[in-house]
């Protein structure tokens, strides 16, 4: 029988995973996917205590976790583009000045 | 038998978390998340959450992850492959913040007993998109229609961002 703990466990794994890509990359659009990845561990958390509670309010907000997601992964593919064109750098630590 | 199942998701979804961050080409790193994004969706579906397991297949392992692989097969850029982490000592900082943050978030739970398998039998339907449907209308309607503006204010803001310039 697996217990909560186990997938709060494996969530909380896939946030550190996400922490450490994000603290340790270079490359930008490897950030964002970063970001995904804590997402999704918690989203686990919350999908597994919702089990475990037997209530359906943690589903309700992954669900609406997803949605911010995607609007965010829109947004920032296209101002990753947009610095691109600009600056012809994918380089996180390359992007320093806040006007070009 | 469900332990069979949970041991291999999450053995999938943790090596394919690790590659995302360990490849040196970025579209690996997307194919590898996709494969995460999957396991995890796995997961939803053994926690009797079928209707997210289907929204995280459809929304994140679909739509999200082809947006990632379109802009990375437009923008080619080297540097980063061969020099993944960031320099020096920011890589060695980060790797410290990030395994502290791993033993502060595991400790805890590995001190607090294991939580018991819910006491109360679910309701039947749990987690279909009929209940989620209902308490998503009814209970929570005004976090909808602001994410309905979100969404809409997201178009607006890409189509802004990346329209070209008439001179």
């Amino acid at each position: 029988m697996i217990t909560a703990n186990q997938y709060l466990m494996v969530g909380a794994i896939l946030f550190a995973i996400g922490v450490l890509g994000f603290l340790t990359r270079r490359n930008i659009i490897v950030l964002l996917m970063c970001i995904e990845l804590m997402i999704n561990g918690a989203g686990l958390a919350f999908v597994s205590f919702c089990r475990q509670m037997g209530s359906l309010e943690g589903q309700v907000f992954v669900l609406f976790a997803m949605v911010i997601a995607a609007v965010e992964i829109a947004v920032g593919l296209s101002i990753i583009l947009l610095v691109f064109r600009n600056r012809a750098t994918l380089d996180a630590d390359e992007m320093e000045s806040l006007k070009w | 038998m469900e332990n069979l199942f949970f041991y291999i998701a999450a053995m999938l979804a943790i090596v394919s978390a690790s590659s995302v961050i360990l490849q040196r080409k970025v579209m690996y790193s997307v194919l590898s998340l996709i494969v995460t994004l999957l396991s995890v969706a796995w997961m939803y579906a053994m926690l009797s959450a079928p209707f997210l397991a289907v929204v995280q297949v459809i929304l994140y392992a679909g739509a999200i992850m082809v947006l990632f692989l379109f802009v990375v097969m437009m923008l080619k850029y080297e540097k980063t492959e061969t020099f993944r982490f960031r320099p020096g000592l920011l890589w060695c900082l980060g790797l410290v913040a990030a395994i502290a943050f791993l033993i502060e978030i595991v400790l805890p739970l590995n001190m607090t007993e294991s939580l018991a398998p819910a006491a109360t039998a679910l309701a039947p339907g749990f987690g279909s998109i009929k209940s989620l449907g209902s308490i998503l209308y009814t209970q929570y309607l005004l976090p909808i229609e602001l994410t309905g503006i979100l969404l809409l204010v997201a178009v607006v803001g890409v189509a802004l961002l990346s329209g070209v310039k008439k001179e």
